[in-house]
């Protein structure tokens, strides 16, 4: 009965000190949201296109401006320029005036047509990669289509009939199929796992900067005798309001990326919540474990920065983790955002069977057990609080 | 007059010293301003310095079975983006497969294959690819369009013979040659560190100076509104010492993240050291007014992390670096101007990767001075009014003064 009563006790007044300063509505509620939207707005178009190049056309002849126009209608590429030399280019690209440029060489036309293999030279800028990659693809499409065109009708020339002409061109069509993101979006491919890693990262701010402030404020005793001295009801309490608060903001994250933004969703709804709510539950359970293992709390705020920022990288989003030194991969799997974007990959974007995500959901709940390893230290740390600045 | 100006030398070295001072015995400030450059710069190294993605595992479905197909098969183990690492019987185990993790793609080669190549129609060949990663994506595309291309052309080369003798030299008669500008390589982290590394050097002058801000506010909560640790000067002494103290402080790490740390890992560093030093002056400069305008939002030394550390993921959006700043809603485009790690990002790799003078950012170069300068008055606003760690002092100051007891 009285235990009961802690428990509602310690609730109330962590909401009470939720409300009384904005940083946690801040921190909790704006920050995740926020960032949310500003990935889909700001990646909304999926893709760049009609990225700036140049051009530098030494053959200024029919056949190579027919060329340059070819290069003008690639999706991906708008020839802005159209230089003398190769300085000249080059100095567009350090101005960052073009991200590339094709250089079609003197004398093109007429050693093409007497077959004496003119060389085009292709210059993309992968100091920025995204536009470099998609500028070269452009660039090189354009290349492979001037060829083509130049061998059907030198073949067409010799007196091979057209149709035959057509598969002399390409007689293997190869095709790469992208499965469930077909668009190549950055949207959806960056969206879903940085909107929820940022979550990550402010939960386990949030999770140690609320019982940090205790301890730095002196207030942890009045915390722990509120729940009748019992830590576990202490930890729930304080823990529960953080919670909702958290799986509320993470399910409308959920919501505006599979609701408003329309991304593949290839498992059910409730699937997609009820990870969630594992998954704030694990961040919470780890910023609690650095928090007991590191009772200070500027230190423990700044591994859960440290871990929390990394996390973008070690998760292996964009880099995969295979593919990392085994010392550095080792890292990636001590960190629950992982194990919720294998879940993710597995079932909301590939609607594999849920026997495949076994292990990523198993690990999940195992986080939820390390706080149960160390409480003790906190409570100790708690009855007898010290600021260390 | 010039007694005056003598003076206020004598303030701002001391305000220089006191902040050096206060800077020295703060363990959360040291970390911020020693540990965050010295280690962070590393790790993002080790995690991405493999640099490219290579041998993704691939699962050949093979329905068709003959020389040509086993050969396609092996070209495509060949080449560096893909590894067969099996054989399936059908699409079914071949899923299995891959939703095990065993293989990121499967190669489908239907049975109508080498059929079609002989009739001379085209013959088709599929890769499924798992959409987890794009870099793998990216890896298994460009593979298999290598091995379409070199099966095609060695295809091209006997048919052509058969119909018409002779014109050998037709296959292939417009070679191109692609060069990568900046990053030979193509690699990740010779791609990302560059601009990493100087949002780091940011995110830490920032973070520290919030911290330390906090700390006087701090102070001056407990002390009755007055920081005992504020030195004896006005506003602007306070703004020009203090800024000059995080300044100081920056210049090594400042080298270091810029010069070492891409020298240790081998990125890209074609630019002139002293070209880019000059660049990095404006960097240093306009970030640290940056920071002192958005310090006193910090009410303890602990909310820097709650109120900034969460900006890094925005600031690498928004400098354009993955994401061309062209290409960018004019909302984005605008708040994107005025953060000063865009105009450092977008200069700095230019500078580093493409041996870009400082002629050449002209434009982000003016930006940073200019940024300086607005952030240096908004600064200046808010120790003078808005900050209580030093507004409190400041009118503690000016009374006595008054009453002429200073």
């Amino acid at each position: 009965m009285n235990r009961d009563l802690g428990f509602v006790h310690t609730v109330k007044r962590e909401i009470h000190r939720i409300v009384s300063r904005p940083i946690y509505i801040f921190g909790m509620i704006f920050v995740p949201l926020f960032v949310a939207f500003f990935l889909l707005d700001f990646l909304g178009a999926g893709l760049p296109s009609r990225i700036p190049c140049a051009v530098v056309d030494l053959d200024k002849t029919e056949m190579s401006r027919e060329l340059t126009r070819t290069l003008g209608t690639m999706q991906n590429c708008d020839v802005q320029y159209n230089v003398d030399s190769y300085t000249e280019a080059m100095k567009l690209v350090r101005e960052q005036k073009v991200y590339g440029f094709f250089v079609i060489p003197e004398n093109f036309a007429n050693d093409a047509l007497s077959l004496k293999k003119p060389e085009i030279t292709l210059y993309s800028n992968y100091v920025f990669f995204i536009p470099g990659t998609l500028l070269y693809k452009g660039m090189l499409t354009t290349a492979t289509l001037a060829k083509a065109s130049l061998m059907s009708g030198v073949l067409a020339g010799v007196g091979i009939p057209e149709t035959e002409v057509h598969n002399m061109m390409m007689p293997i069509d190869t095709e790469a199929h992208p499965l469930n993101n077909p668009w190549l979006s950055y949207n959806i491919y960056l969206t879903n796992s940085f909107a929820p890693c940022l979550l990550a990262l402010m939960i386990l701010l949030m999770t140690s900067y609320s019982i940090g402030m205790e301890i730095k404020h002196g207030t942890s005793q009045d915390w722990i005798k509120n729940a009748h001295g019992s830590m576990l009801i202490a930890l729930l309490g304080k823990m529960i309001p953080h919670t909702i608060v958290f799986f509320v903001v993470g399910c409308m994250i959920d919501a505006m990326l599979y609701g408003y933004a329309g991304f593949p969703m290839n498992c059910s709804i409730w699937q997609i919540l009820l990870t969630m709510l594992l998954f704030v539950v694990a961040c919470q359970s780890f910023a609690l474990f650095v928090f007991m293992l590191l009772p200070n709390l500027r230190l423990a705020l700044s591994v859960c920065s440290l871990v929390g920022i990394l996390s973008f990288s070690i998760a292996g989003f964009s880099y995969p983790a295979e593919q990392m030194y085994g010392a550095v991969e080792i890292f990636t799997w001590i960190i629950p955002i992982r194990y919720y974007f294998m879940i993710y990959i597995d079932q909301v974007l590939n609607g594999i069977d849920l026997y495949y995500s076994r292990y990523y959901y198993a690990a999940l709940f195992v986080f939820m057990l390390l706080p149960f390893t160390l409480w003790r230290r906190l409570k100790h740390r708690c009855e007898n609080p010290v600021y260390v600045p | 007059m010039f007694g005056n100006f003598k003076s206020n030398y004598i303030d701002i070295y001391r305000v220089w010293l006191q902040e050096l001072k206060k800077a020295r015995k703060d363990v959360g400030v040291i970390l911020f301003f020693l540990f965050l450059p010295l280690a962070y710069p590393i790790v993002y190294s080790l995690i991405y310095n493999p640099e490219v993605v290579r041998d993704v595992p691939v699962v050949v479905v093979d329905d068709c079975r003959t020389a040509e197909s086993r050969e396609f098969a092996r070209m495509l183990d060949a080449t560096s983006g893909a590894k067969l690492v099996g054989y399936a019987n059908d699409l079914a185990e071949a899923k299995r497969a891959m939703n095990e993790k065993e293989c990121y793609a499967v190669l489908h080669v239907p049975n109508d294959f080498s059929r079609n190549i002989g009739k001379k129609i085209n013959a088709h060949i599929d890769l499924y690819c798992d959409m987890s990663l794009l870099f793998r994506y990216r890896e298994l595309l460009v593979s298999i369009t290598q091995t379409g291309l070199q099966m095609d052309n060695k295809i091209q080369t006997n048919t052509i013979n058969n119909v018409a003798p002779g014109m050998l030299s037709i296959s292939d008669p417009m070679p191109s040659f692609a060069f990568s500008l900046g990053n030979i390589r193509q690699g990740i982290a010779s791609f990302l560190l560059p601009g990493i590394l100087i949002l780091i050097l940011q995110q830490s002058i920032v973070l520290s100076i919030m911290m330390l801000g906090a700390g006087g506010r701090e102070r001056a909560r407990k002390n009755g509104g007055i920081d005992p640790e504020a030195i004896g000067s006005d506003a602007f002494n306070m703004l020009i010492g203090k800024a000059l103290c995080y300044f100081t402080i920056y210049i090594i790490p400042t080298g270091y993240l810029i010069y070492i740390v891409p020298r240790i890992f081998g990125f890209p560093q074609y630019g002139d050291f002293w070209q880019i030093m000059a660049f990095a002056l404006p960097i240093v400069v306009s970030s640290v007014f940056f920071g002192m305008t958005l310090q006193p939002i910090a009410k303890e030394r602990e909310d820097s992390f709650v109120l900034y550390v969460f900006t890094s993921l925005l600031l690498l959006f928004l400098s354009g670096l993955t994401w061309p700043r062209y290409a960018m809603s004019a909302l984005w485009k605008t708040i994107s101007s005025m953060i000063p790690g865009t105009w450092s990002v977008q200069g700095f790799v230019r500078m580093n990767g493409n041996a870009a003078i400082i002629n050449d950012v002209a434009v982000e170069y003016q930006m940073l001075w200019i940024l300086a300068a607005v952030y240096c008055v908004l600064a200046y606003i808010m120790i003078k009014y808005v900050d209580p760690g030093t507004t409190g002092y400041l009118k503690m100051r000016k009374a006595q003064l008054k009453r002429g007891s200073l």
